[in-house]
């Protein structure tokens, strides 16, 4: 092999565009330098790997630094997030009816996760990289306390709030060195990502619930089975007597519920729907996980409607409420309690 | 072309030089040189001391490129050798007002290490 064809593969040590410019410069410069010295000796292809190895280092080094560019191009959407963050925040407020203690616990902590992150965002444009990892360190605290204080919130809000700030960490981290900061952020979005999943979400499975006339206390007892379809949230009302229903325009919005009852079933021709077909509700959570609000016909009747989702205690008052047998009680007792618990229980998303 | 930014910047904002890099400067400021002549150049005036080879050289060139001191002056073959086509370059402007200014950076401070008697006086 000649001493030309090993430099050219000696030259693959560089960078390619690198190459592309100066390759051909390269090797004439060789071709002079081996007609000007003993490409035998070892002293010549020692200078020639040693300039070889300590430039494309130099190179290769300088080309990752478009890591840099990508940084800012980061932080720039980091800020704008951020802000999109105070106003998702804001937003949820208005979305509210009501203001419970832990919600706004959640929105100041959400506002404060957001604050820190566009925080986070200047402090990496201005190179103060080491403000910029507490301000996402402090924003990823903020943001899982507000999650687990308000598992409300959209998807959209979620993956701001954990992945672009472990994101933006590993970026900061690596490849300078690992630290124990930076570990326990990826082990905290391990632990974030799962509850991810239950973004938007009604805890799947069979839930109790009553409805009836206002301010009665007459109610008509039902069951509702939430179940995930793919990314979509699927629940079927089914009353102790009469004909089943689907939830249909399921709105899932800061603390209120909204759907609207269709007969599950289609009608012979001609039939026209009767019952509770076409009813709209609007619920709100209460402190038990539960939601009560009214419904309202499409002749303008109005009634109380209950849900109380499955695995909480107050799943087992209401059916123990309902005038059930025994065996029906413990088949709904058996068959909520069990197969869904808060938290353990995959769930599907709604609409938002 | 120098740009805009790299004109309003001052040539003191470019040092210290790195060593390789003044010695390109230092040979370029005779005129336009291809590549093998600015390492002939640079071994000549160092007495064989700083010896660039093909990487090092082209590495500092696009370097020195891409901070506007420097710009292609063409392809030619070099009459003297009579061979391919090679590619020429030389100072910018801004170049020389830089290798100017490290010159006078390294005088003075060959001038503080004289006052301390660091170094033989200066021949009269």
């Amino acid at each position: 092999m000649s001493a030309e064809r090993i430099y050219r593969l000696l030259l693959r040590a560089y960078p390619p565009d690198f190459r592309a410019e100066y390759e051909r410069e390269m090797v004439l410069l060789f071709r002079d330098q081996c007609r000007e010295s003993d490409v035998r000796t070892i002293g010549f292809w020692a200078a020639v790997i040693w300039d070889i190895a300590r430039s494309a280092a130099a190179l290769r080094a300088e080309a990752t630094r478009t890591v840099e560019v990508i940084m800012k191009l980061a932080a720039i959407l980091t800020v704008l997030l951020g802000a999109f963050g105070i106003l998702g925040a804001m937003n949820e407020w208005g979305a509210a009816s009501q203001h419970a203690g832990t919600y706004v616990l959640a929105i100041v902590l959400g506002v404060a996760a957001s604050l820190l992150l566009l925080g986070a965002g200047v402090a990496i444009l201005r190179q103060k990289r080491q403000a910029a990892r507490l301000a996402l360190v402090a924003s990823l605290v903020c943001f899982v306390a507000a999650r687990l204080v308000f598992p409300w919130m959209s998807i959209f809000l979620q993956l701001i709030g954990f992945v672009l700030p472990v994101g933006l960490l590993i970026v900061l981290y690596w490849p300078r060195k690992s630290s124990t900061l930076g570990a326990a952020s990826i082990v905290l979005v391990g632990l974030a990502v799962p509850q991810l999943c239950r973004a938007q979400a009604l805890p799947l499975g069979r839930w109790t619930g009553s409805a009836g006339p206002m301010d009665r206390p007459a109610a008509y007892p039902f069951t509702l089975d939430v179940t995930a379809v793919g990314d979509s949230l699927q629940i079927m009302l089914h009353p102790e007597t009469g004909d089943d229903y689907r939830l249909d325009a399921i709105r899932l919005r800061g603390d209120t519920l909204g759907f609207t009852l269709l007969l599950a079933h289609a009608l012979p021709p001609g039939d026209l729907p009767g019952g509770a077909h076409g009813v709209r509700c609007m619920l709100l959570r209460q402190g038990d996980r539960s939601y009560t609000g009214t419904c309202t016909g499409p002749d303008g009747m109005r009634s109380d409607l209950r849900m109380v989702p499955p695995g909480s205690t107050q799943a087992a008052d209401t059916v123990r409420d309902l005038p059930l047998t025994a065996a029906q009680r413990q088949s709904l007792r058996s068959c909520s309690t069990p197969v869904v618990r808060q938290g353990s229980q995959g769930a599907g998303r709604t609409e938002s | 072309m120098v740009t805009k930014r790299r004109a309003g910047r001052l040539p003191e904002a470019y040092l210290p030089l790195p060593p390789a890099t003044f010695h390109i400067l230092l040979a370029l400021a005779d005129g336009e040189l291809h590549g093998y002549a600015i390492m002939k150049g640079v071994a000549a005036r160092s007495e064989g001391s700083v010896r660039l080879g093909p990487g090092t050289l082209y590495g500092s060139l696009k370097r020195l490129l891409k901070a506007g001191l420097v710009e292609e002056g063409g392809e030619r073959a070099d009459p003297e050798r009579g061979d391919e086509r090679r590619r020429y370059y030389r100072l910018t402007q801004l170049g020389l007002s830089v290798v100017r200014a490290e010159a006078r950076r390294l005088d003075a401070m060959v001038r503080a290490a004289r006052r301390k008697k660091l170094i033989g006086v200066r021949p009269a």
